[in-house]
């Protein structure tokens, strides 16, 4: 699509680092400008038969050579156009076995392509997208020719983005998700070491990764002892045997992980042993219809989704796509490993805390935007959640309200009033006093202020009111 | 050209360790290298080339 006055084209903040490409986003369209070199790259990369095939499997994003005239700013040599991917999400927001099988992606491509005679000059776990539990590579101007004698450039990369979170997550129970959201750049070599520490060495390339790794480098820190061992190492010379076998050992590494999954506080929430049939059943007519009413809305955003119970409400009542998220890594993790077995491609699990959520981060605060910028739902479910940020987070009821009305869309939320089990639990724990404005007739209050009620109902128990509100 | 990452000398040495035979060789061709430059001026010669082709990668 040519560039219009009225719709600027816009580089990508987050595609700058290689600078043989970078990504435009016009309206509707994903595009790649490519230099002279990328071009050749790309050329020799859609003449192979692992690249169509991955493309062909989804594990590679859409992508076609445009014909037309280059008409991206810069000096771009030619242009790609790739397919949109629904929702973008990050690493710091997947649970473990997520950032597994982008792992895993990210090494079958790398390796598919080696035998081709191509590799990808990095490894970032960025690279990759998911598309409900399906990931896919998104970075086509990744792949280029091996260099004789080269080695692979995106080792470091991969242990940053890809092998140490998982690593920590796996042999010390360390989330990952808050280093890689405090560090685009990923957890070091030297990191990880200190984080694993001696007990780690007994996992598999846990030596040679991160304890070999981190010494290496510290040793070869000094630039003019470095350039010396470099050229004997490259004069020794970096085949593409020892490129593949290195990177089958870091396939063994990632498969013999295993993170026990301890039981944490929500994992046993599916049980909903608080809730009647009654209020379930209800509650699901009431989403149900919500859905309905808006004639196949694009995206349902469910906030707190836990198991995932609403968000397939939301798929059958005709969503074409739901980003389901808690702030549970364990429920999450569960939820993918669970939509992945069954093939789906249109609930996007992510790990978020609500009270807490992604902000921008990277290079001017743009690289990788914030949650709420990047997701622009057509319905916003809020089941459950308005009782914890009221009473756990001591988040005020208007704020509560404010944060809905970010997303801009229509909403479904549930408040459950003072005498409710869960809620007069937690305001147990409170000074009395303290949590007086706890009241339906505040919490409708609030709400008016941006939103218009269409719909409300209380729950059989009598405990919980649902509304359906359209945002003023 | 190099890559726009830039494959450290640490990680080089982790990549071949991971490398298992292969790696291995790429080791033992570093090693000999050493030790025939010991002797053979001719050896020697070829490190510094190596050497300086890196240096002028490096400034692509």
């Amino acid at each position: 699509m040519p560039p219009t006055e009225s719709a600027p084209v816009l580089a990508d903040p987050g595609s700058f680092r290689d600078p043989l490409s970078r990504v435009y986003l016009t309206e509707g369209a994903v595009r790649r400008g490519l230099s002279a070199t990328a071009l050749a790259d790309y050329e020799a990369v859609a003449a192979t038969s692992f690249f169509p095939a991955a493309i062909g499997r989804g594990d590679i994003v859409g992508t076609a050579k445009e014909s037309g005239p280059v008409d991206l700013p810069g000096e771009w040599a030619g242009v790609l156009h790739h397919d949109r991917v629904g929702v973008l999400s990050y690493p710091y927001e997947w649970p473990f076995e997520m950032l597994r099988d982008a792992a895993r992606l990210q090494l079958r491509l790398a390796r598919e392509a080696l035998a081709e005679g191509l590799l990808t000059k990095d490894a970032s776990s960025y690279n990759v997208q998911f598309v409900g539990a399906k990931p896919v590579f998104i970075d086509v101007g990744s792949f280029e020719k091996v260099r004789p004698g080269g080695p692979w450039a995106g080792y470091r990369q991969f242990c940053e983005l890809f092998l140490n979170p998982l690593y920590i997550q796996a042999i010390r129970n360390v989330a990952f998700q808050p280093l890689l959201r405090s560090n685009v750049g990923g957890i070091s070599p030297t990191l990880a070491d200190s984080i694993i520490g001696r007990g780690g060495r007994a996992h598999k390339g846990v030596f040679t990764h991160v304890k070999v790794h981190a010494r290496a480098e510290r040793k070869y820190a000094d630039a003019d002892r470095e350039h010396d061992v470099r050229a004997e190492l490259k004069r020794a010379g970096f085949g593409p045997a020892l490129i593949d076998a290195q990177m089958r050992n870091l396939q063994k590494a990632i498969e013999a992980l295993t993170w026990n999954l301890q039981d944490s506080t929500w994992s046993d929430y599916r049980t909903r042993a608080h809730y009647t049939d009654v209020d379930l059943r209800a509650k699901e007519a009431f989403v149900g219809r919500a859905v309905e009413g808006l004639d196949h809305p694009d995206l349902v955003l469910d906030l707190g989704a836990n198991d995932g119970r609403f968000s397939r409400v939301a798929i059958e009542a005709g969503a074409g796509y739901v980003v389901a998220i808690d702030s549970d890594d364990v429920v999450i993790d569960r939820l993918y490993r669970e939509l992945r077995d069954a093939g789906d491609q249109r609930i996007l699990p992510l790990v978020l805390d609500l009270s807490d959520p992604s902000p921008g981060i990277g290079w001017r605060s743009r690289e990788r935007p914030s949650f709420v910028d990047r997701v622009r739902p057509d319905l916003t479910l809020c089941l459950a959640v308005v009782h914890h940020l009221a009473l756990t987070n001591n988040v005020p009821l208007d704020e509560v309200v404010e944060f809905l009305a970010d997303f801009g869309a229509p909403l479904v939320v549930e408040f459950p009033h003072p005498n409710d089990e869960m809620a007069s639990r937690l305001l147990g724990r409170k000074r009395s006093g303290l949590f007086d404005t706890y009241q339906v007739a505040n919490w409708e209050r609030a709400l008016a202020r941006r939103f218009t009620v269409r719909d409300t109902e209380v729950l059989p128990s009598g405990t919980r009111t649902l509304y359906r509100a359209d945002p003023n | 050209m190099l890559s726009y990452l830039d494959p450290g000398t640490g990680s080089m040495i982790a990549a071949a360790l991971a490398g298992g035979a292969a790696g291995l060789g790429v080791f033992f061709k570093m090693y000999w290298h050493r030790f025939a430059g010991l002797f053979s001026k001719k050896h020697r010669a070829a490190a510094d080339e190596a050497r300086t082709q890196l240096i002028s990668d490096a400034a692509d």
